[in-house]
């Protein structure tokens, strides 16, 4: 009972290591492993979900970026189209008005060449009538008469 | 003496056989044979509980199995602290041997416990432990000079420590387990057959899982002590 025996104690110090061995290796190291695993798996999906979040991040970002864009797009497009078409009604009139200036023109230009017609055809025929009364004159009257009644006779024939 | 010729023999530990090593003789006890069977249940165990790991859709054996580790390091390295978490793996195997060897009685086994040498043995591992564990946190300088701590005058008591820790760990462990098998096998003989059962609930389930953790949990103070 109350012996001390070399051996035995010898036997229990070499069974407990050997104990001690395999639980850690079978038991202690297999589990803590598992679960560094486990942890490290939890890890990898959080990091996973933390790079999708921020991938949305900046989904969201380009978007609304892009729909700045758009607007700013859109007013720029607006602006230039209404440029164009002011320039275009700028042209517009100012080729509606070189046109109604050369119609100006040639109406103007029409006009004169008919009042001169006119006028040289009006001065022939008043060279004509002069002709005319001066014959009738001088083929009834002389001396100052003659000049009265020419005067007399230009004077109707104006009249008429 | 009926009695005490049976308790004798129940106390006594024989060789069970001997090993002829050319002309050295090794005897191997009983205790070591049962201390075999605590091995041979314990092992097996742990193989069959952590075989067919997974990190998810973990099985009832797994969860089982993680349960057990939880537990055991749990409380072996709150007791142990921080700086001394290494030596967990050896006091929770530890403190399944000696748990297992204090109930293993009540399925007719001797318990290895019983025998004065196996305890023994435990105390002296555990003082090397302890030793060790200072010696490796502190370097040989500062842990011979912590034997003149607080005061110089307290430096034989702190040498006497050394011997009377693992002294007093194995006396006991073995003076506990055997103390409850004489009461045990007295009450037996005097009031058969309910009130044993009773008196061994205590006897023979709790105290001996109870020494089993004062072992571990006092190993481990003085490893906490040794590395601060």
């Amino acid at each position: 009972m109350i012996n001390v025996s070399f051996w035995n104690i010898l036997w229990t110090v070499v069974n407990l290591l050997i104990l001690c061995v395999a639980f850690k290796h079978f038991f202690f190291k297999r589990i803590d492993n598992i679960i560094v695993k486990r942890q490290e798996e939890a890890k990898e999906i959080y990091d996973k979900a933390e790079e999708k979040n921020r991938q949305a991040d900046e989904y969201v970002k380009q978007y609304e970026d892009k729909l700045a864009n758009v607007e700013s797009e859109k007013k720029q497009i607006i602006l230039e189209a209404r440029k164009t078409a002011d320039g275009q009604y700028q042209k517009i009139i100012a080729e509606a008005q070189e046109d109604a200036k050369t119609i100006h023109e040639t109406a103007v230009a029409e006009a004169t060449i008919e009042k001169n017609k006119i006028i040289s055809s009006a001065k022939k025929e008043i060279a004509d009538m002069v002709v005319e009364a001066t014959a009738k004159v001088i083929g009834s009257r002389t001396g100052a008469d003659i000049d009265s009644q020419l005067f007399d006779d230009f004077i109707d024939k104006a009249g008429e | 003496m009926n009695l005490a010729e049976e308790l004798i023999e129940e106390l006594n530990c024989e060789a069970v056989f001997t090993l002829h090593l050319g002309s050295i003789e090794i005897p191997v006890m009983e205790s070591v044979v049962v201390t075999w069977i605590v091995m041979g249940i314990l092992i097996p165990l742990a193989i069959f509980l952590t075989t067919g790991l997974r990190t998810q859709n973990i099985s009832k054996k797994q969860a089982c199995a993680e349960f057990i580790y939880e537990k055991l390091t749990g409380i072996v390295g709150g007791m142990l602290g921080e700086e001394a978490k290494q030596y967990t793996g050896y006091l929770s195997t530890v403190l399944l041997y000696i748990g297992l060897s204090n109930i293993i009685g009540l399925i007719g086994f001797k318990s290895p416990t019983k025998d004065l040498n196996v305890t023994l043995a435990l105390a002296l591992m555990s003082i090397i432990l302890v030793e060790g564990a200072g010696i490796y946190q502190h370097g040989v300088r500062k842990w011979l000079h912590n034997f003149t701590e607080p005061v110089a005058i307290v430096t034989p008591f702190n040498i006497l420590d050394v011997f009377t820790r693992p002294l007093s760990l194995c006396m006991r462990l073995f003076g506990n387990v055997l103390g409850a098998f004489v009461i045990m096998e007295l009450l037996k003989i005097v009031c058969p057959p309910v009130i044993p059962a009773v008196f061994s609930l205590y006897f023979d389930l709790f105290d001996g899982l109870l020494q089993a953790y004062v072992f571990v949990f006092l190993t481990s103070l003085y490893i906490k002590e040794a590395v601060e």
